[in-house]
């Protein structure tokens, strides 16, 4: 409810900052909705970003439930996606099910590392694992425009990228989405995101695993004094979250695209954030806000074509305004700032 | 219509009800200016409630404070103080990594410029002699360059408490201030709030403990679930009719259950020579069937040895020499975890910080400490249901309150968490209890309960090590009594020979 009126908020200003700007407010919205909606390839689109929001979602709420600030999903799905671009070039031959076990275990395993390096020095070195993630975004970014660039470069095309990987390791021939959705994006993937929540909320709330990850997290001392290593759950806490935002390379590589693409990633990692805020790290609430943002990402990205006034660059403020007054509204406690406003006046001399 | 003129502080017919529960049912108290006055009542009985109302920090739903004679309505506890109002809380307000000092720079009333405060830690030096000099007129010493969290409670306790005499409040209110401290610093802490009072200082003290009560209080005001029962004069009450008044039923006594001990049995837990960590050559041993209390001033070992019994292999690195056996073999190796499994249970001295996962409901509180009972989960499958039935069990039997095994930990107060801990430790069958204070902050009833059960336990052949700051718990429970001075155990006691004075006194280091 509080998120609603955050969204009612937010368009208001959005569109108040687009009459400034000198549009007609009620036609950016419009342009907005239907670029999200509009088409079913629109729609496919929206869900397709909405898939690897999702992961990066459950990366960063993860990591929230051991304690730890995830802000490394962008680095960890680079260093996936990568990965998962790259293997098929370098075993071609591989067929049917050896193609895929190689390609989605290389990636998952890729993303694994990725986390359990931060979570490892913050639980045996104190470091702190906002520093190391970052600095490690930039090193998952470095590696793979190298791999991309110099090493298996597509000789084809003018955009840096890889070759494609052969068929074997995609999605396309069999993948019931991609028929509804044709020439959309989105895929399979969308189906593995949600089991992908539904199986960790079955983890934190029904295992005994995801109650000592959610102990170590809340009550770091009062878990080891319960005898729960929560260093070890600080480590793993942050190796699934790379583990989680690795899936996005199965959406990229196997799903869409099948090759790395520099800059394919629409900043996943970071809006990751935003989700799974905004879902009060709650896995079966991440799809909603990471469909919630998906929208958003797409509505804005037809803003820049249809429009004069609003380029690309001011399409991400609207999106940053909105961001912004949801996820304030849904924290904001509005019942205290009634009572604050209101009581003075009751106040008795 | 205006209080009578000699009531310093008067709060009128408090009303605060939190959803469907009325903590503050129409509660009134009067406080005449330089007088100490008791507020005792039992765990939940809403003396914690109507203090956050007097401070701001909950708004009451109809009633009226008037302090010295004017009507007041704090919005928060900053106006509260300018006003002259100072608390130490039952749950310390205390930030873990800022120097003891800097607490006191943190409320220090001032009329000091914002660029006079920046200059403010270069005359530290001369603050710090200046507090010491402070602390030692009251008995208190405080390593005020320490940041809190090293800090042992009794001496975080003692930093509120000083933080509070220091900003010269009129009005001081006191929650609990003697959970901590040993008999002789009751004495002294004691004789400090009576030299307050005789500088005109108004006191509330809020305790449990009705032997201080009739020793420092000039009046008494009793609640009872949100009411105000009976208000009395000190000098014409017993400590008998206060807790009727409290319980509204009069007070069972503990049956004492001495028992002949079985001097062959080979000990549960056996510690030989144990060094380090400011511990120096302890040997200490709990068979079966038998409750050793530890006594000694808060600070001298005990939060060292818990620590190490707790898990032994984390601190085995640590420890100079020594060895410690439980159930008969070497434990040096041995986890948590497995010590757990095996029998051994824990309660650790900071309920919050050490048993508690207080943003999870009581349920998921019950399950801390007993991930891999099989009783509670399959292949790590975790069993709600049984965990949910052995929730409300401890509940039931502890006579926590609300009984609602779904309600956040945080949400219940100090005393029923503390029922609740004890309650989950005595789960499934434990064979050694170690366990710090386990009646802090509790009332009489619950006392009961806790001690009744700790005594029962004693009947299966279970071991207890217990460690307290309260001697008449260690009298009530202990079948030997040792006493720890400066990590060393300096006197043992057997029953026939416990006596307040000579054990308080080898509690500060023993006969000159």
């Amino acid at each position: 409810m509080r998120a609603f009126i955050g969204l009612v908020v937010g368009l208001t200003v959005a569109m108040s900052l687009c009459l400034f700007a000198g549009e007609n407010p009620f036609y950016v919205f419009t342009v907005m909705v239907r670029s999200a909606f509009g088409t079913s390839y629109d729609f496919g689109l929206t869900l397709f970003y909405t898939t690897s929001l999702i992961f990066t979602g459950l990366a960063v709420a993860i990591a929230f439930h051991g304690g730890l600030f995830n802000i490394g999903a962008e680095g960890q799905l680079t260093v996936a996606t990568i990965t998962a671009a790259v293997l098929p070039l370098m075993f071609p031959g591989l067929q049917g099910f050896a193609a895929v076990a190689l390609m989605v275990s290389g990636a998952l395993l890729a993303g694994f590392i990725w986390g359990f390096i931060p979570g490892w020095l913050r639980a045996k070195r104190d470091s702190h694992e906002v520093i190391v993630t970052m600095m490690m975004n930039f090193i998952a970014a470095g590696i793979a425009s190298y791999l991309a660039l110099e090493h298996f470069r597509n000789e084809n095309s003018q955009n840096p990228e890889t070759s494609p990987v052969p068929d074997a390791f995609r999605f396309a021939s069999w993948d019931p989405i991609q028929k509804m959705f044709p020439d959309a994006l989105v895929n399979f993937s969308i189906v593995i995101a949600l089991l992908l929540c539904v199986v960790v909320w079955i983890f934190l709330n029904k295992t005994r695993w995801g109650f000592e990850l959610k102990a170590s997290g809340q009550n770091p001392q009062a878990a080891q004094f319960a005898g729960i290593s929560s260093k070890k759950w600080q480590i793993l806490a942050m190796a699934l979250g790379g583990f989680f935002a690795a899936f996005v390379a199965i959406n990229e590589v196997a799903g869409s695209a099948g090759k790395f693409r520099l800059g394919f990633s629409a900043d996943y990692g970071f809006v990751g954030i935003a989700v799974a805020l905004m879902a009060r790290n709650h896995p079966l609430g991440i799809p909603l806000t990471a469909f919630l943002f998906g929208a958003l990402q797409k509505g804005a990205s037809d803003l820049d074509l249809e429009t004069e006034a609003i380029t690309r660059d001011f399409a991400r403020v609207i999106q940053g305004v909105l961001i912004f007054s949801i996820a304030g509204f849904s924290l904001f406690d509005s019942e205290a700032f009634l009572r604050r406003i209101i009581l003075p006046k009751r106040k008795v001399s | 219509m205006s209080p009578a003129p000699e009531a310093f502080l008067e709060l009128k017919e408090i009303r605060k009800v939190f959803g469907s529960n009325v903590a503050n049912d129409s509660v009134s108290l009067s406080v005449q200016a330089g007088t100490i006055h008791a507020l005792v009542g039992e765990n939940g009985a809403g003396k914690s409630t109507l203090m956050k109302i007097l401070f701001g920090i909950e708004a009451a739903d109809s009633g009226e404070i008037w302090l010295g004679g004017k009507r007041k309505n704090f919005k928060n506890a900053i106006e509260a103080k300018n006003a002259g109002l100072g608390m130490v809380h039952q749950h310390f307000m205390l930030a873990d990594p800022i120097r003891a000092i800097d607490h006191i720079f943190l409320e220090e009333k001032t009329d000091l410029k914002l660029w006079q405060k920046i200059f403010l830690p270069l005359s530290r030096k001369k603050k710090i002699q200046e507090l010491a000099a402070f602390s030692e007129s009251l008995g208190f010493s405080i390593p005020w360059e320490k940041p809190v969290a090293d800090l042992s409670v009794g001496l975080q306790q003692r930093l509120e408490i000083l933080k509070i005499l220091y900003n010269q409040s009129s009005l001081l209110i006191l929650d609990e201030p003697t959970a901590v401290l040993a008999p002789q610093e009751v004495e002294q802490f004691f004789g400090q709030l009576r030299k307050l009072k005789e500088q005109g200082k108004t006191i509330v003290i809020i305790t449990h403990k009705l032997k201080e009560v009739l020793k420092i209080s000039d009046a008494v005001t009793v609640l009872r679930h949100g009411k105000t029962i009976a208000t009395v004069k000190t000098s014409e009450t017993s400590s008998d009719q206060l807790a009727e008044l409290m319980m509204g039923r009069k007070p069972r006594k503990l049956a004492s259950t001495s028992l002949t001990l079985n001097a062959q049995a080979s000990p549960l837990l056996s510690v030989q020579n144990l060094t380090g960590l400011g511990l120096k050559n302890l040997t200490l041993q709990v068979r079966p069937g038998e409750i050793v209390g530890i006594a000694g001033i808060e600070g001298n070992g005990q939060s060292e040895l818990l620590k190490v019994l707790n898990s032994p292999d984390h601190f085995q690195h640590q420890m100079a020499q020594g060895e410690i056996e439980i159930f008969g073999t070497s434990a040096w190796s041995t986890s948590t975890k497995s010590l757990r499994r095996s029998g051994v249970r824990f309660l650790g001295e900071d309920r919050i910080r050490q048993s508690l996962l207080p943003q999870d409901s009581l349920r998921e509180n019950f399950y801390l400490g007993f991930q891999s009972f099989s009783e509670l989960q399959k292949s790590g499958w975790v069993n709600q249901k049984s965990l949910h039935e052995h929730t409300e069990a401890v509940l039931n039997k502890m006579d926590v309150r609300p009984r609602l095994p779904q309600l956040k930990a945080g949400s219940f107060s100090g005393g029923n968490q503390q029922k609740f801990v004890v309650g989950r430790e005595l789960s499934f069958e434990p064979k050694l209890l170690i366990v710090a204070h386990p009646s802090r902050g509790v009332d009489i009833g619950a006392i009961e309960t806790i001690h009744s059960e700790l005594s029962n336990l004693r009947k299966t052949g279970a071991g207890v090590l217990l460690v307290s700051s309260e001697i008449d718990e260690l009298f009530a429970l202990s079948d030997r009594l040792l006493v720890f001075n400066r990590g060393q155990i300096v006197q043992e006691f057997l029953p026939k020979d416990y006596d307040e004075k000579t054990v308080g006194l080898w509690m500060t280091g023993g006969p000159a």
